[in-house]
């Protein structure tokens, strides 16, 4: 992690397209950020906060539905917004409550006001801004290219979805993503405890980099292959760090007896896909199969993911070269079925590192998933995203925006309606991606087993 | 990893927020001096309840040996509870307690003036309610409790510890007739109470299912309604007060209910003066002439997000 190890950031080091490319990645997201929201999930985080100010604690009276990681850093970031004047501020709108009672139950007529929109994201989008540089770092040490880096950099800066999940949605995903790419340039830089403590936080952020420990069990052991007892050493002292930072998050749930309710973004939805459908619902009969299918995906996947630790592990092949293939296998395997927009954020780095550093035909599939994903969470939130907009400025009337709102969400083709298709259809075409970066891995993964059987 | 602890600390340790509002009555003017940590909204108002005794003490119904409304689990209706408790808490509405259906017949005994019950049960106890107008809690009612009831059609069901039974005619015991409850449990209202402190209440729950249906004499009908049935209402009954929220608990319903009992408004309640806007700098300071009579003032911080609320 060189890039901050003496605690600097060198953006002089950068390549000169590459700051261009990195200011137009900024100044999207910070155009994009006050201008459209997705108010649902948004004016939880200022549920949170006001239980927060309210001292109350995170899971004392509900509004706070996610593992406690979020919670603390809203904690933080509202007692900063605070120093600067932002207020948390909502407002229930009488003129959008029917959207309150659509099929889609992901609509609020409480609306978070612009500017708290815009800050609640600033985080965000400068966790996005520390990831794309330290993909231009990672690349341009590895292959001393600074095409290759600045090629790396862009495929997460300009990605549609991590955009949108960024900018727009106000999900905190890029968290997560940060922490898991920190945890696994710690490991890189021998730095097991810290490294443990990291993935911590990572997993508890949210639960997707948990996919991944089976990899990261597989390099700490396979890096020292020749001293197993220092290997053991090492994951030993992993472990105490995971095991540190757990304790130190879970102190105060451990105490006031709430540690269930930090699972509870996990058990709601186990509980939707157990479900059976109630077929007067289109809602409930979409989540309940869809979750389902999830849930029967899950265990497969798991199992996916430890064998590519094994297999990993196994390998003869240099380390250097094995883990990054294997790192992109791990993250495209937790999506076979189905995509999941928001959570997809953590594929694209391991994705961009790969397609900049060994195969630019890769570019395909990542343009696939970035735009389809970015639509698919479009279509989902439709004319919502524009609402505060409407609500809080002249520039949009609020009527209007809740009546294309319900037009566009009610509309059917055939008796059909056709939000459902476009969702189909769209999470189709990033299955599609998804399997065509799983094949063409699986296709280079073969040969290159190949071209070593006959070296 | 340093910003996860220091947050940590911010929300569980040294909770770096804190408000408050105190009033000064200076001949005709009402003086509110409000503080707090953070800039927020305000909202105060200066209220008359009348001749009506104003809530001192809230007994909250909850026995696991009796039968509850079979929509309704123990579960929900102990989380429900609690999440009440908590924010009346914000609210400073403090004096509350949980009581059996043993404890109900207690509290019935005594004159019901400056009380009031909640039922979130969907059930009332044997030891309180029999379906006829000289049980314990309709004799409760006639000397002036207020009863909050949330959860299913209020009086249909008696519950003792082997089940439920139905009562027939439970509509023309509370209302003088029937046909006066929403048939439906769940349907929203759009249209907004007229009622000026439902607005500066912020009283946002919508859905009208079990409602009262709108039209009655002595009734207060707050919330949202459809033209027909309302979320929100205060009927007097006797002395007392009934108070029917409609739906389930939701989210809405629980902030809206809470405000209705903190804010110890009841049916007779007219809103004498209000101010709302923001403090500067952390503080703020109001003052309202108020010429009318009122019997007592309810502030509180945060807008529809709220953080802080007293009646003083």
């Amino acid at each position: 992690m060189g890039c901050v190890s003496d605690g600097k950031i060198k953006l002089k080091a950068l390549y000169k397209p590459a700051i261009l490319i990195f200011a137009i990645g900024v100044i999207i997201r910070l155009i994009v950020a006050p201008l459209v929201t997705n108010s649902y999930d948004v004016t939880y985080w200022a549920y949170s906060i006001q239980n927060i100010q309210s001292g109350n604690e995170l899971y004392e009276i509900p509004g706070y539905y996610y593992s406690q990681i979020w919670g603390y850093f809203l904690g933080f970031w509202s007692e900063f917004m605070n120093l600067i004047g932002v207020s948390t501020t909502a407002v229930r709108f009488d003129v959008a409550l029917p959207i309150e009672n659509l099929w889609w139950p992901y609509y609020s007529a409480t609306l978070t006001t612009v500017d708290f929109n815009f800050w609640i994201k600033i985080p965000m989008i400068v966790s996005d801004c520390f990831i794309g540089y330290l993909l231009y770092d990672l690349i341009k040490k590895k292959t001393s290219s600074a095409k290759k880096a600045t090629l790396g950099m862009a495929l997460w800066m300009l990605c549609p979805t991590v955009i949108y999940t960024c900018a727009l949605h106000g999900a905190f995903d890029t968290f997560s993503t940060l922490l898991l790419i920190i945890s696994i340039l710690l490991l890189m830089k021998d730095r097991y405890f810290f490294a443990g403590m990291c993935f911590s936080i990572a997993v508890l952020t949210k639960f997707f980099p948990g996919f991944f420990i089976f990899m990261l069990v597989a390099y700490v052991l396979c890096k020292y292959r020749d001293n197993k007892k220092l290997a053991h050493r090492n994951l030993a002292v992993s472990i105490a760090g995971v095991v540190f930072m757990t304790a130190i998050i879970y102190i105060p749930q451990i105490m006031d007896g709430t540690v269930i309710d930090t699972l509870y973004f996990l058990s709601s939805r186990v509980e939707t896909g157990l479900t059976m459908p109630d077929r007067g619902n289109i809602y409930s009969i979409v989540t309940s199969v869809g979750y389902s299918l999830v849930l029967f995906v899950q265990p497969l996947i798991l199992l996916g993911v430890a064998y590519l630790g094994y297999r990993m592990y196994k390998s003869k092949r240099p380390l250097e070269q094995e883990f990054p293939k294997y790192l992109l296998f791990t993250a495209v395997l937790i999506f076979i079925w189905p995509p999941s927009p928001p959570y997809l954020v953590i594929l694209v780095p391991f994705l961009a590192y790969y397609t900049a550093v060994h195969d630019r035909s890769y570019l395909v599939p990542w343009a696939i998933i970035g735009f389809s994903a970015m639509l698919y969470d479009l279509v989902m939130n439709s004319a919502s995203i524009v609402l505060p907009l409407a609500a809080f400025t002249d520039i949009l009337d609020l009527g209007a925006m809740v009546a294309l709102l319900e037009t566009l969400v009610t509309s059917t083709v055939f008796g059909i309606n056709v939000m459902v298709i476009m969702m189909g259809v769209l999470a189709v075409i990033q299955t599609i991606g998804i399997w065509m970066v799983l094949y063409k891995m699986f296709i280079t993964h073969r040969n290159e087993r190949r071209q070593s059987s006959e070296d | 990893m340093a910003i996860v602890v220091v947050g940590q600390g911010m929300v569980y340790w040294a909770n770096p927020y804190s408000h408050g509002i105190s009033v000064n009555v200076s001949g005709d003017s009402v003086d509110f001096d409000i503080r707090s940590t953070y800039d927020t909204e305000y909202t105060v108002l200066v209220l008359d309840n009348g001749d009506f005794t104003m809530l001192d003490k809230l007994y909250i119904y909850y026995d696991e040996g009796y039968g509850n409304d079979p929509r309704i689990t123990y579960s929900s209706q102990k989380d429900y509870c609690d999440n009440i408790v908590a924010e009346l808490t914000k609210r400073g509405f403090t004096n509350y307690a949980y009581v059996s259906a043993e404890d109900l017949a207690g509290v019935v005994s005594s004159a019901g003036a400056g009380t009031g019950m909640l039922f979130t049960s969907g059930a009332f106890p044997e030891t309180v309610y029999d379906g006829t107008d000289s049980c314990g809690l309709m004799k409760w009612l006639a000397s002036g409790g207020s009863m909050y009831w949330n959860g299913g059609e209020v009086g249909r069901y008696i519950s003792a510890t082997g089940g439920l039974t139905e009562v027939s005619g439970y509509q023309t015991l509370f209302f003088g007739k029937e046909g006066c409850l929403n048939e439906t449990d769940s349907e929203p209202g759009y249209e907004r109470s007229k009622e000026a402190v439902s607005s500066v209440l912020r009283l946002t729950a919508n859905n009208i299912g079990n409602g009262l249906v709108l039209g009655l004499d002595d009734t207060l009908y707050l919330g949202y309604n459809d033209g027909v049935h309302c979320s929100m209402s205060l009927m007097k009954k006797g002395e007392g007060q009934i108070a029917i929220m409609g739906g389930s608990f939701d989210k809405e319903m629980r902030m809206s209910l809470s405000q209705l009992i903190a804010s110890k408004i009841s049916y007779s309640t007219t809103m004498v003066a209000s101010e709302d806007d923001y403090t500067k700098n952390n503080t703020a300071k109001c003052t309202i002439q108020v010429l009318l009579p009122y019997t007592h003032t309810y502030s509180y911080l945060g807008g529809f997000l709220l953080t802080y609320g007293r009646a003083i």
